[in-house]
């Protein structure tokens, strides 16, 4: 599976395997930036949080995968932006 | 913003380190990886004959910068750091400014109890907050974090209290007097590396660091300290002016401190 497909699948499972699956393949792939998109507004509440999302581009800002955040551990969320280490923060259009 | 002495400042920092890991054999510091915990880290190792001799503990809720894991293992790895990772929930149940505090404060407590730390040191600053103005170089929490902000111990004439409720700990402020541009003069110095999202980067970057649900960037074009400290010399916005929760009001931030939030 590529980036896109298995960013995808995250839609439908984020447990810690399906995670590092994912970390894998980025660094092997093309990845080269991030953005980190919420509701716009301020942060009140935490479902608010689960509706953000991140955003892959490659080398020549070409979006490669939309993914959630969050990971799951039984019934415990936690935040899963580790997973994108060795990206850069994408400031452009 | 007024720069103060550098030297002056660096001693009494180092003496209340060592102070603190004389008199409490079990004492770690908190690291987010922003500027002032990693100069607090380099005046550890001055303090230390270029070692951290404590744990660092970063208290990570999964939404940090993916440049700050990158940094934070960067940095462990070469200065050796004995760092702690402690996961922070997010608990859906929990709204408004209680993302951050709340979470974050019971994965704190969770580490405190496992590790059995007598004293943290935090790297706070008088000047980055009204409420942080208030705090003292070695401040009491008791046994449930609870801060007593009403009554402080006095501080006179390097006399610092090691008060310590039998369950509680000790809070260590060891950069209270330093203010930014201090703390940038001081890694200007010390060549310390830091965080890359304080440089620009297209026209934006990071004054203050939190996670990327709290944190906007400012314009600026600064890509270097010497930019960064020249930028800092000819502002007059305030330097968590980006951070959401600050934005609560004062009762707010207050309250959240009290709980046991840094």
């Amino acid at each position: 599976m590529d980036l896109g497909e298995l960013g995808e699948s995250l839609w439908k499972d984020q447990d810690e395997t399906n995670w590092k699956r994912f970390g894998a393949a980025l660094k092997k792939g093309k990845a080269r930036y991030y953005r980190v998109n919420f509701e716009k507004g301020k942060v009140q509440r935490v479902d608010d949080l689960r509706k953000s999302y991140a955003e892959i581009f490659d080398s020549k800002a070409k979006l490669i995968a939309k993914i959630p955040i969050f990971r799951k551990e039984g019934k415990k969320i936690r935040g899963s932006l580790i997973y994108l280490k060795g990206l850069t923060k994408f400031n452009g259009e | 913003m007024i720069e103060q002495d550098l030297r002056e400042l660096e001693e009494k920092s180092i003496f209340i380190i060592r102070e603190a890991k004389a008199k409490f054999g079990n004492v770690a510091a908190l690291w987010s990886m922003g500027k002032d915990s990693t100069a607090m880290l380099t005046l550890a190792r001055k303090a230390f004959l270029g070692k951290v001799p404590f744990p660092v503990i970063h208290i990570d809720n999964g939404i940090d910068f993916p440049e700050t894991y990158a940094f934070r293992e960067e940095l462990a790895k070469k200065w050796k750091l004995d760092l702690i990772v402690a996961e922070s929930e997010i608990k859906p149940e929990i709204s408004g400014y209680s993302c951050c505090g709340a979470n974050k404060t019971e994965a704190l407590k969770r580490v405190m109890d496992e590790h059995g730390f007598d004293a943290l040191i935090v790297s706070i600053r008088r000047d980055e907050h009204s409420i942080r103005a208030k705090e003292r170089y070695v401040s009491p929490r008791d046994r449930n974090f609870k801060w007593n902000y009403k009554e402080q111990p006095a501080e006179v004439w390097n006399d610092y209290s090691s008060k310590l409720d039998s369950k509680g700990h000790l809070r260590i402020h060891p950069l209270l007097d330093w203010n930014e541009i201090d703390i940038w003069n001081y890694i200007r110095k010390n060549k310390t590396p830091i965080n890359p999202l304080y440089y620009s980067n297209k026209g934006y970057r990071y004054r203050s660091l939190g996670c990327t649900h709290c944190t906007v960037p400012i314009k600026s074009n600064a890509k270097s300290i010497d930019a960064i400290i020249k930028e800092l010399k000819d502002t007059s916005v305030e330097e968590r002016s980006g951070r959401e929760q600050d934005k609560e009001r004062q009762y707010v931030m207050e309250k959240l401190r009290s709980l046991g939030y840094m």
